[in-house]
């Protein structure tokens, strides 16, 4: 009885095994797309909101209702207000002006800045390179936050200072990143080609290699956002960032922190809007390095 | 003008020694690595204005080696010594159009942009004109819209069509190909072989043809230079070296490679001489 029964058994477990490839495959495609797609709602959704707060808030943010302080939610204040009573929805609203373009620029001139280096460094190498990179290895030595606060502290509080030392900073990881890429580039027969076709080394770093690079430190600034958002809430929550009475989720949590008690919503509320945001920057940086990787 | 390390051969290069006419010039060319192991050794040969040269050998026998050395592409961990003289421009068509094209780049862009820069001062839409010019001479059907594909939306022998439009925006005198059509299926590879052959006869250009494929070399050359172990083992027109190879590994390279290729098209090997070269 048991003999019909092997090869059936077989081919059962036999197909399987020849079709996992491919589905995995498709199944990856399909959760890569699932979190781009989430990603994208939730990164899409925020910068409607700061485009449109003028429009959809309901209240002047910065316009104190003496009457009202530390009102609860209702009608008239949909989250209620905070302790100098400004109406809460309105303050995250205008918020999202101040703390998405923030978040963007601590990413982008530390990329800006690393990407320079990166590909002069890989593709030029010699004593630039060995400085460049020991300037690096001197960096990362210290624990990034630490470095950055000290940085913050002494250059003293406010917009300013906190793109220096996000710049500064975190600069090294796209140097090194984007280092690597042009590395292995500059390898490639691509590169190869185009020198043999005449172009000059700015044209060729500029034209052939960059464009190359572009896709893994796109993946690396998406998942680098989730970082700059919390770490400038935090910042702003410790008094060094965006200062009042300009709206700012962190310094929002910072002004409610009194009245955890009376008025919990006040902390919570900013602290998801800041955590929903980065979840939605990390979906995207997984989404991308999920595509890449197929 | 005897170039080949042994005496035993009976075959010489009875090609004119017309040293105004010399386009590339080798000499001594003498390839190592670092720690000494020799890769190429002692190769010398001259090529003339709009003379084919098909340079054969087995994998790992120095012939693509010395090819880049030509354009000073080796890799720079090698040592290098003896002598490259070329006179005249020089551009190349690489193995793998795959990875030789620039994905981030349109094909259209890089033709142009090669063309631009061997044209100082010309505009943007000339260059972007002479590109499409070229994509036609190559043979790319409706070369006004293949002018903005990217390189992975075109096939292996239209890649290697972008590649060849690439090398003659230079306006080259002498183009170097290295197997150009090995990555190719083997009925792309005859219609590249016959744009190669084309190209050379319209264009009055000389061409060095690298290939471990000895009947595709002599689908395009009029000489031939066999190599070995980094060394040049025999040289001469192509139809005395087929006909009556002196040395015993170009007979075992005939018998392996072009005897069988020719039983398969039924053919013999005189006949394919006589109508490989023009």
């Amino acid at each position: 009885m048991s003999a019909p029964v092997a090869p059936v058994a077989a081919a059962r477990t036999a197909s399987p095994v020849a079709a996992e490839a491919p589905r995995r495959r498709t199944r990856g495609r399909r959760s890569a797309r699932v979190k781009l797609v989430i990603g994208g709602t939730i990164v899409t959704a925020y910068v409607l909101a700061a485009l449109l707060a003028p429009w959809i808030a309901p209240d002047d943010p910065l316009k104190q209702h003496i009457v009202d302080l530390l009102h609860g939610p209702s009608s008239t204040y949909l989250l209620g207000t905070d302790a100098v009573g400004r109406d809460e929805v309105s303050r995250l609203l205008y918020a999202a002006r101040i703390d998405l373009p923030v978040a963007a620029l601590v990413t982008v001139l530390p990329c800006l800045l690393g990407t320079a280096l990166g590909v002069v460094c890989g593709y030029v190498g010699g004593w630039l390179d060995a400085v460049v990179m020991r300037i690096s290895d001197l960096l990362q030595a210290f624990p990034m936050y630490v470095l950055m606060i000290v940085l913050v502290f002494s250059l003293g509080p406010g917009l300013r200072s906190l793109l220096i030392s996000f710049t500064l900073v975190g600069w090294v990881v796209y140097a090194r990143l984007v280092r690597i890429e042009v590395l292995r580039i500059r390898e490639a027969e691509y590169i190869t080609a185009a020198v043999t076709a005449g172009f000059r080394t700015p044209r060729i770093i500029v034209r052939h290699v960059l464009p190359n690079t572009l896709r893994q430190t796109v993946i690396y600034l998406t998942s680098d956002l989730v970082f700059a958002v919390t770490a400038l809430a935090a910042f702003s929550f410790l008094g060094f960032g965006i200062q009042e009475p300009t709206p700012e989720w962190g310094n929002m949590i910072a002004g409610a922190d009194p009245y955890m008690a009376q008025h919990p919503l006040l902390t919570i509320v900013p602290g998801l809007v800041i955590t929903v945001l980065a979840l939605g920057f990390a979906f995207l940086g997984d989404g991308l390095q999920d595509r890449k990787e197929q | 003008m005897r170039r080949r390390p042994t005496k035993t051969s009976p075959v010489t290069d009875t090609r004119a020694p017309d040293t105004d006419q010399v386009v590339l010039s080798v000499r001594h060319l003498h390839l190592e690595t670092e720690d000494g192991t020799p890769l190429v050794q002692d190769l010398s040969f001259e090529l003339a204005r709009g003379e084919t040269l098909g340079i054969v050998g087995e994998s790992g026998s120095g012939k693509s080696l010395s090819l880049r050395s030509v354009l000073g592409i080796q890799p720079e961990s090698l040592v290098l010594t003896g002598g490259i003289d070329c006179a005249a421009r020089a551009a190349m068509v690489f193995q793998e159009p795959a990875t030789a094209l620039n994905p981030t780049m349109r094909v259209g862009s890089f033709v142009a942009g090669v063309w631009r820069r061997h044209h100082p001062g010309e505009s943007r839409s000339a260059a972007r004109a002479a590109a499409i010019e070229l994509f036609d001479q190559v043979g790319i059907v409706d070369p006004a819209k293949r002018f903005g594909a990217w390189p992975h939306e075109l096939s292996g022998g239209m890649r290697q069509r972008v590649m060849i439009a690439g090398a003659l925006a230079t306006s080259p005198e002498v183009l170097l190909c290295d197997e150009p059509t090995t990555a190719l299926d083997v009925r792309v590879q005859a219609q590249i072989l016959a744009l190669l052959h084309r190209l050379v006869v319209e264009r009055e250009m000389a061409m060095v043809f690298v290939s471990h494929d000895l009947a595709v070399v002599s689908s395009v050359c009029e000489r031939l230079l066999v190599m070995r172990h980094g060394e040049l083992v025999e040289t001469g027109p192509l139809a005395d070296v087929v006909a009556a190879p002196g040395q015993p590994y170009t007979r075992d390279l005939l018998a392996a490679n072009l005897a069988r290729r020719l039983a398969d098209r039924g053919a013999s090997p005189a006949s394919l001489t006589t109508g490989g070269v023009s």
